[in-house]
């Protein structure tokens, strides 16, 4: 995509198959300012297929299907916007129970 | 794989978590039978009906003058005389009681002076569009809300249902994939409404979510249910191709475009080329701007420019208060501000307006199932005017799932085949064993959007459609069984974008061969061989079927109950 590198670092987990989650690091080379969404789509289109995400976009940014701790802070991941040069971290939303990786099941709340 | 089948029983099974399947889900529980909904992402984090920025267009007694009979005469002469007609006698019949439904629930429409605020829009001649407080997501918010309240309704999400049980009395059941777990069971259904949406994703440029990827027409086509109309998409004429952040975004030509606000789109050599003096409906718009981008006036993003950055201030104000406040809410929290800036636009695939074809009951061609909102056909014809999706999905949501209610309530259900339930369970983990000459579900996904795109565009031909559909029957036979999927249970896109494909692959090639077949240009549909619409030979519906295992197309006559004449 470019000559610039985005780095995100992101929180990969099966609580089926695991019994502590981990963080993988990707380095996409872009010139591009896109959104986080965008990114992780990218990152599962291009680099690693076995990542989980919820891949769905309501174009209005109101629906929070993408939902998810963008440095710490829950943000919308279709609003948020990354630049080539950002380091990132990316993980599950706070507060829910963790399906895989960044998907989460908004029906099942966390005891904090 | 397991050895025991799971078997779920319900008396109303819902496909799909939208607009259409809430409504259906809501009209059932009425009638106290037990209802499943099946959703593939969670209830208004998915669907379609969350994309719409506004707009639910009906007659709901406000406006002196307006009638059933013009708003019926409106949407046949939009839809391009492709409508059946006692479809669309049903969808105008049942508006004012849809719109009092959804505010019943809670829905909040945009008001003043204690009336409801209702505007003009192209193919309307009364003013009918309504604004939904919040958009689609507030209308699906809304609905969901209903449905919660319904302790008869069952909801399961992160669910794809992958194939449709029928036996020799009709619908059995169907067998849903668990995507948290991965684990495939089935549901034995004594009916079952398909409420999954359209197709949007076949081609390339969408203002679709991801998952609009037709599993509904894929479902019904090989349970051997009759498809109409399938060569008909509509594209949205302005959908956002630059800046990178707004791709996708629907760009509302109906409000910028409009000669009170003034906006433009211009060239690639900055001249102004749309619109004419009355803003046209969509199909004309939208095959406007494909012609100038076709014949070398595009942008190097293969758009054109939309700029409404010279219409004076007072104006700009008064568009944005009017239809345009959410998207310019979300256009700006992503750094776009049209009152100073230009972007780029293009038509892009929205609606899909052929489907699995119903009769006013909301009945397929096979007992006991049903479909409503875009999956199915016929409603719209060949073109929509702006609001009746949502009119659709409400009217025909409530009469498909009151409908399946009173079937499930006369039938005893019919048993399910074992051998077809093995034969499910074969196709579905098959995506995940190991093959030799593996190929990836992205990469063959890509080639298939790239046929589509450029073989069954706006713009088609006998030789375009046949290349399409060589093209698609080799991906089918060559490429998909050895789509290597990545072997993981627990939530696997790779799967899901698997079992979408080969879903897409068969809706191709139903669209392609019902192009194919309609000799003609009618609204959506332009054969560059065939450039004029043709009302001797062409007022007919095509239907696509899969009957032994072969696909069988054929045309029979609209139903034209209320209008008898075309005006062209």
């Amino acid at each position: 995509m470019g000559e610039k590198v985005i780095t995100a670092r992101v929180f990969r987990f099966n609580p089926q198959k695991e019994k502590n989650p981990n963080y993988e690091v990707y380095k996409i080379q872009t010139d591009k300012h896109i959104s986080v969404l965008n990114l992780i789509a990218y990152i599962h289109q291009n680099i690693d297929r076995t990542l989980a995400y919820r891949n769905y976009i309501c174009n209005v940014g109101v629906c929070l299907s993408c939902l998810l701790q963008i440095d710490g802070k829950n943000a919308r991941a279709c609003t948020k916007t990354v630049n080539p040069g950002d380091t990132i971290t990316i993980e599950p939303p706070k507060g829910f129970q963790v399906i895989r990786d960044l998907v989460v099941d908004f029906r099942a709340k966390k005891k904090a | 794989m397991k050895s025991e089948t799971e078997v779920l029983k319900t008396d109303v099974l819902i496909i799909g978590g939208g607009g259409a399947g809430c409504r259906a889900a809501i009209a059932a529980a009425e009638k106290k039978v037990d209802v499943l909904v099946i959703s593939k992402n969670p209830i208004a984090r998915g669907g379609i009906t969350p994309v719409g920025f506004t707009g639910l267009s009906a007659n709901i007694g406000q406006e002196p003058g307006d009638s059933s009979d013009i708003h019926i005469r409106d949407t046949v002469k939009a839809g391009r005389y492709l409508c059946d007609q006692n479809l669309v006698e049903a969808l105008v019949r049942d508006e004012s009681q849809a719109v009092h439904d959804v505010v019943r629930y809670g829905v909040k429409l945009e008001k003043e002076k204690g009336k409801f605020v209702q505007r003009l829009t192209p193919g309307q001649s009364y003013p009918r569009m309504l604004n939904v407080i919040g958009g689609g997501h507030g209308l699906v918010s809304g609905l969901k809300k209903e449905v919660e309240r319904h302790h008869n309704i069952k909801i399961m999400e992160d669910m794809i249902i992958t194939k449709l049980m029928v036996s020799k009395n009709g619908i059995s059941g169907a067998a849903s994939l668990d995507l948290k777990r991965g684990n495939l069971f089935i549901i034995q259904a004594k009916s079952i409404v398909l409420a999954t949406g359209g197709a949007g994703q076949l081609w390339r440029h969408t203002d679709c979510p991801p998952e609009s990827t037709g599993d509904g027409y894929a479902l019904a086509y090989r349970a051997g249910a009759e498809l109409v109309d399938m060569e008909q998409q509509l594209f949205y004429p302005t959908v956002a191709v630059f800046p990178e952040t707004i791709v996708g975004l629907e760009i509302s030509y109906e409000w910028c475009l409009h000669s009170k606000f003034g906006g433009w789109l211009l060239n690639n050599k900055g001249q102004r080329f749309f619109p004419p003096e009355v803003l046209p409906t969509r199909d004309v718009s939208a095959r406007k701007i494909f012609e100038e981008i076709y014949s070398g006036g595009g942008t190097e993003n293969s758009g054109v420019y939309l700029d409404i950055t010279k219409c004076d201030e007072s104006r700009k104000e008064a568009l944005f208060v009017a239809g345009m406040q959410h998207c310019d809410k979300r256009l700006r929290e992503l750094g776009i501000d049209l009152r100073r800036q230009v972007i780029e636009v293009a038509p892009g695939a929205h609606t899909t307006l052929g489907g699995i074809k119903i009769n006013e009951r909301g009945e397929t061609s096979i007992r006991g199932l049903f479909a409503a909102g875009e999956v199915s056909g016929n409603v719209h014809g060949a073109n929509r005017i702006a609001g009746h999706a949502y009119l659709e999905i409400l009217v025909f949501g409530s009469i498909a799932g009151s409908g399946a209610a009173d079937f499930a309530k006369k039938s005893n259900g019919n048993s399910i085949d074992m051998a077809e339930v093995r034969t499910e369970y074969a196709r579905v983990y098959g995506f995940l064993s190991e093959k030799k000459d593996a190929i990836r579900t992205n990469e063959v996904k890509e080639k298939l959007k790239r046929t589509i795109t450029q073989y069954i565009g706006p713009k088609r031909s006998r030789n375009s459609l046949e290349t399409a559909i060589g093209e698609i029957l080799r991906l089918k036979a060559e490429e998909l069984s050895r789509l290597q999927v990545i072997d993981i249970k627990e939530y696997n896109n790779d799967w899901i974008e698997g079992i979408e494909l080969s879903n897409m692959m068969d809706v191709a090639e139903v669209a392609a061969n019902s192009a194919l077949l309609r000799k003609e240009s009618r609204g959506t549909h332009f054969r560059e061989d065939f450039p004029h619409l043709d009302n001797k030979n062409w007022l007919k519906h095509t239907l696509v079927k899969l009957e032994n295992g072969k696909l069988i197309s054929r045309a029979e006559p609209i139903i034209m109950s209320k209008i008898k004449e075309t005006e062209e």
